[in-house]
C-alpha cells in the first residue's frame, strides 16, 4: 500500500548514466479520491533542499511511457489510476547526496465540477516547502512536503 | 448504437473477459449487468466506497472496505448490501481491466454477499482545459460513457451515477447534453443499466428542471432517473478540504430544502440515492438532516431501491470513517424496523 503522503519514499532515486547521476526520480501517487485522465493535470514542480526545478527540467513516466510536462497535458486517453505509480524524472548533473533531503511537490488538476475558469492557471503552482498543504491526501491540489532519504550518492 | 451481446464480446472489455467467461465464474455478466435479483422490495441499504477514501489503498485494501460493507448486514434481512464504486478510482487497470482482476471482482461479490448497485462515472467536460473552448466534445463524451456502461454491467452493476458536466448552478449544463443521453439511453437498456443523474441542491435550481424536462419528454422510462443526493436536505457544512475538491472555492452552500420537496421530485427518483451524512452522534443519530423524514417519504411511495451512505464529515480526516458508516447504518436500520 502506499504511503499516506503523495510524495512516497518509494522509487526515491538517482538517475545515472554511465554511472553518474544526471538527475533523481521521485514517486508521485495521485492525491485525489478518484482516477483522473492525465491530461487533467496542470502539472508538477519540485523543491530539494530550497532548490526550485523548473517546468522545463522535470519529466513524468506513467505505465511506463515518458512524457513532457506539454505532452503529459494532452495525454487525454491516459488513466493515472489511484494505484499507477507516477515518476517524476528531474534533470540535475550529478544528482542528489545519499541521505535525507527534504522534498516538495506541488500538483494541481482541472476539478470537473463546476464552471469553467478561462482565467486558471494553465500550469501549477511553484513548489514551496514554506506553504502548507491547504488540502490533505485524497482531495487535491497543492504541497506535498517529505523528508525523503536517498540511498546512494552521484556516482556508483 | 446498440450492440448485441456478440458485438459486446468482440469490444475490447469484452474480449478481456472472454476468457473469464469461459471459466464460468461470472455469473452476473449473463444477464449483461445488473440483473435485478428478486429481494426485498423497498428501502435497502448500502455504502460507497467513497466512505473510505482517507483508508484505502493505505491503510485498507479493497478487498478489507468490502468485508466491513458487508459486516453492517445480516443473513436474515431479506437482501444483499448494496454497493457503489468510483469507476476511475476503484478499478484497477480502468477503462480496461483485466480478466484476473475482473474474475477476482465477481469472487468478492460472492463472499461478501454484496449487490453492486451504483458505478460513479464522470463526463469529464475539462479534459483538455479550462475554457469553455476547451471543452471535450460530445462524442468524446459519449464513447466514454459507453464504454463506463459496458464497464458496468461487466461488473454487475444495475445503475450507473453519471455527472454531466454541470457548469453552474444557474441552468448551465453543457449544450447538447441532452443528445448524449438520448445515444446513450439505448445502450444503457441493452446492457440492463440504468442511468442516474445525480442532483443537488436546491431542488429549485434550474438544472434539477432541465432533467425532470428532458424526462417528461423523452419518457426513457426505468433507464434515466435522478439520483438525489441527500446533501439536499442537510444543514451540514462539508470539510473544506471536501468543498475544495469538489470545485467549490469559495461556495457557501444554500440552505437545506425541507425534506418534504422530496415528494415533489419522486417521480424522477432512480433505485440508487446517495444517503449523504457527515459526523454522526455516539447516540447514532445524524443532527443535521431529518432522516427519519425523508425515509418515511420513501416509504409512503413504495420506493425500492438503494440508499448508499456517502459520508463526508470532518471525521474521515480523524480515521473515523469506518465507525461513521456503521453508525449511519445503526441509524438507518433503527429507521427502516431492521432488526
Amino acid at each position: 500500500m502506499w504511503d499516506f503522503e503523495p510524495v512516497q519514499q518509494l522509487g526515491f532515486k538517482n538517475i545515472y548514466q554511465d554511472g553518474r547521476a544526471v538527475g533523481f526520480q521521485i514517486l508521485h501517487r495521485l492525491p485525489y479520491y478518484r482516477g483522473l485522465w492525465l491530461s487533467m493535470s496542470k502539472g508538477w514542480s519540485v523543491m530539494v533542499d530550497g532548490e526550485l526545478f523548473p517546468r522545463e527540467a522535470i519529466t513524468v513516466t506513467l505505465k511506463g511511457i515518458t512524457y513532457t510536462q506539454d505532452e503529459a497535458a494532452q495525454a487525454s486517453d491516459v488513466l493515472w489510476g489511484k494505484l499507477d505509480p507516477l515518476y517524476l524524472n528531474v534533470a540535475k548533473p550529478g544528482g542528489l547526496e545519499m541521505g535525507v533531503h527534504q522534498v516538495t511537490v506541488n500538483w494541481s488538476q482541472r476539478v470537473s465540477y463546476g464552471a469553467p475558469e478561462p482565467d486558471a492557471p494553465r500550469q501549477t503552482g511553484p513548489a514551496d516547502p514554506d506553504r502548507p498543504r491547504l488540502l490533505v491526501s485524497e482531495f487535491g491540489d497543492g504541497n506535498s512536503t517529505v523528508d525523503l532519504v536517498m540511498m546512494s550518492g552521484p556516482q556508483l | 448504437m446498440r450492440l448485441t451481446r456478440k458485438e459486446f464480446l468482440r469490444s475490447s472489455i469484452g474480449a478481456a473477459v472472454a476468457p473469464a467467461m469461459a471459466a464460468a465464474v461470472t455469473p452476473a455478466l449473463g444477464a449483461q449487468g445488473g440483473s435485478t435479483t428478486p429481494v426485498k422490495a423497498g428501502p435497502k441499504r448500502g455504502v460507497s466506497l467513497f466512505c473510505y477514501a482517507m483508508e484505502l489503498y493505505y491503510r485498507k485494501s479493497l478487498e478489507d472496505c468490502l468485508a466491513h460493507i458487508s459486516d453492517l448486514g445480516t443473513p436474515e434481512q431479506g437482501y444483499k448490501m448494496g454497493l457503489e464504486i468510483l469507476g476511475t478510482a476503484h478499478v484497477e487497470g480502468y477503462p480496461n481491466p483485466t480478466a484476473a482482476w475482473v474474475n477476482n471482482w465477481h469472487r468478492m461479490m460472492e463472499t461478501y454477499n454484496l449487490q453492486p448497485v451504483q458505478f460513479g462515472i464522470w463526463s469529464d467536460t475539462k479534459l483538455h482545459g479550462e475554457g469553455p473552448t476547451d471543452f471535450a466534445s460530445n462524442d468524446e463524451i459519449l464513447a466514454r460513457m459507453i464504454q463506463d456502461i459496458r464497464l458496468a454491467a461487466l461488473l454487475g452493476f444495475t445503475h450507473i451515477r453519471s455527472r454531466y458536466g454541470l457548469m453552474d448552478n444557474d441552468g448551465g449544463l453543457v449544450p447538447g447534453w441532452q443528445e448524449v443521453y438520448k445515444a446513450a439511453l439505448p445502450v444503457a437498456h441493452d446492457y440492463n443499466v440504468r442511468l442516474v443523474e445525480e442532483i443537488h441542491h436546491p431542488l429549485g435550481n434550474p438544472v434539477v428542471g432541465h432533467l425532470i424536462d428532458f424526462i417528461e419528454r423523452e419518457n426513457p422510462g426505468e433507464w434515466f432517473k435522478i439520483n438525489p443526493d441527500f446533501m439536499i436536505f442537510t444543514t451540514m457544512n462539508p470539510p473544506p478540504e471536501i468543498v475544495e475538491a469538489f470545485g467549490g472555492r469559495g461556495y457557501t452552500p444554500p440552505p437545506p430544502d425541507d425534506p418534504s420537496k422530496l415528494i415533489e421530485i419522486m417521480p424522477y427518483v432512480g433505485g440508487a440515492i446517495h444517503a449523504k451524512f457527515g459526523d454522526m452522534t455516539r447516540e447514532c443519530t445524524f443532527p443535521d438532516a431529518d432522516y427519519a423524514a425523508l425515509l418515511n417519504i420513501l416509504k409512503d411511495h413504495n420506493w425500492d431501491g438503494y440508499l448508499n451512505s456517502e459520508y463526508q464529515g470532518a471525521g474521515m480526516f480523524r480515521g473515523e470513517s469506518v465507525q461513521q458508516v456503521r453508525r449511519h447504518h445503526v441509524m438507518m436500520k433503527r429507521l427502516l424496523g431492521e432488526a
